[in-house]
């Protein structure tokens, strides 16, 4: 009963990993799909099921395939956002600061740019086409640029009367000139939009070739340390 | 743009148990057993080998009755003449234990039956 139950988890996880391959590599899904029919054991379906899993979301490089890289590198990105966004709330509304700090600003820099680089080396893995993990790179700049603006705008509308104490806030409302701290911070917000996506997507280029070349070094250097093991 | 790269210790494995005989149809599954790969890196080996041309792929045409068809492997004269070049027997054996390798070799599949 248990066995019939895993067999048609990992048979229901490989179909969808298959489906979640890119066209050109179902063929390859079936075939692991195939030989899950034929496992003797629920450790070696669970083996197949992962490894099914990986080609799906790692596939081997391969003829380009840009729409698939930047759908990976986009999904990446998605995930990437969750922590960022999390402490995008909690600095705002759960424990605000008057004013941001500075090491805050640039460790959210820097994990920006790590998630752009791994966007670039996951579209490597993924394509051998050199232009992949510039366009993964742009893919993830973009989808970081839209949720980091919809979440702002998201806190900063349900939490006005916390974000408004914020001495940024405080000091460019008066210099606006505008009557409600509100219509300022949205229209704060949409002039930023346009320069945040503009800079990601130039920075998701840059670091997603970056990214890519780092990833082709790694792998160079794991192949060698393979093939040479130190004594 | 195409590099042409000396194969991973883990292809190397893997084109071994290829050339090992040529002319024979190999599982995925076999040749996992074999090479002690996973799924995970084994296949991904195989589509790289296959997109190379170094490998040709065929499904099972009589698989056992209720079972669906196997994706066979051999490799291509292609596929041969790089495993002869590197994959020399002067390499480590196969990653898996020889046992495992005897027991793998039992079924000979083929294209036309189970």
């Amino acid at each position: 009963m248990a066995g019939d139950l895993s067999a048609a988890v990992t048979r229901r996880l490989v179909a969808l990993a298959t489906a979640a391959m890119p066209p050109s590599r179902r063929a390859w899904g079936r075939a692991m799909s195939a030989e899950l029919a034929y496992a003797r054991s629920r450790s070696e379906r669970a083996r197949l099921a992962l490894g099914a899993a990986r080609v799906a979301l790692l596939p081997p490089p391969g003829a380009a395939d840009y729409r698939g890289a930047a759908g990976r590198s986009a999904a990446l990105a998605v995930i990437a956002f969750v922590p960022l966004g999390l402490e995008v709330y909690l600095a705002n509304a759960v424990f605000p600061a008057l004013q941001d700090s500075t090491a805050g600003v640039l460790a959210m820099d820097a994990y920006l740019l790590v998630a752009l680089v791994a966007a670039g080396a996951l579209a490597r893995r993924a394509s051998a086409s050199p232009g992949a993990p510039v366009i993964a790179g742009i893919a993830a700049g973009l989808v970081l640029a839209v949720l980091g603006m919809a979440t702002f705008a998201a806190i900063d509308n349900a939490f006005l009367p916390i974000v408004s104490h914020q001495q940024g806030n405080i000091d460019g409302f008066r210099e606006s000139g505008m009557t409600s701290m509100r219509a300022y911070i949205n229209s704060s917000l949409e002039a930023t939009a346009p320069g945040v996506a503009i800079v990601l997507t130039i920075a998701g280029a840059i670091f997603g070739a970056i990214g890519a070349a780092l990833a082709e070094e790694a792998t160079s250097a794991w192949s060698r340390l393979r093939r040479h093991p130190r004594p | 743009m195409t590099r042409n790269r000396a194969p991973s210790p883990q292809t190397v494995t893997v084109l071994r148990a290829l050339a090992a005989d040529p002319a024979r149809w190999r599982y995925g599954y076999e040749l996992g057993t074999e090479t002690g790969l996973k799924a995970g890196s084994l296949y991904p080996i195989l589509v790289r080998l296959a997109d190379r041309g170094l490998l040709e792929a065929s499904w099972e045409e009589s698989p056992p009755t209720g079972r669906p068809a196997r994706h066979l492997y051999r490799l291509t004269p292609d596929g041969q003449e790089l495993a002869a070049v590197s994959a020399p027997a002067a390499l480590p054996v196969p990653l898996a234990a020889p046992a495992r390798a005897a027991r793998a070799r039992r079924a000979t599949p083929q294209p036309g039956g189970a």
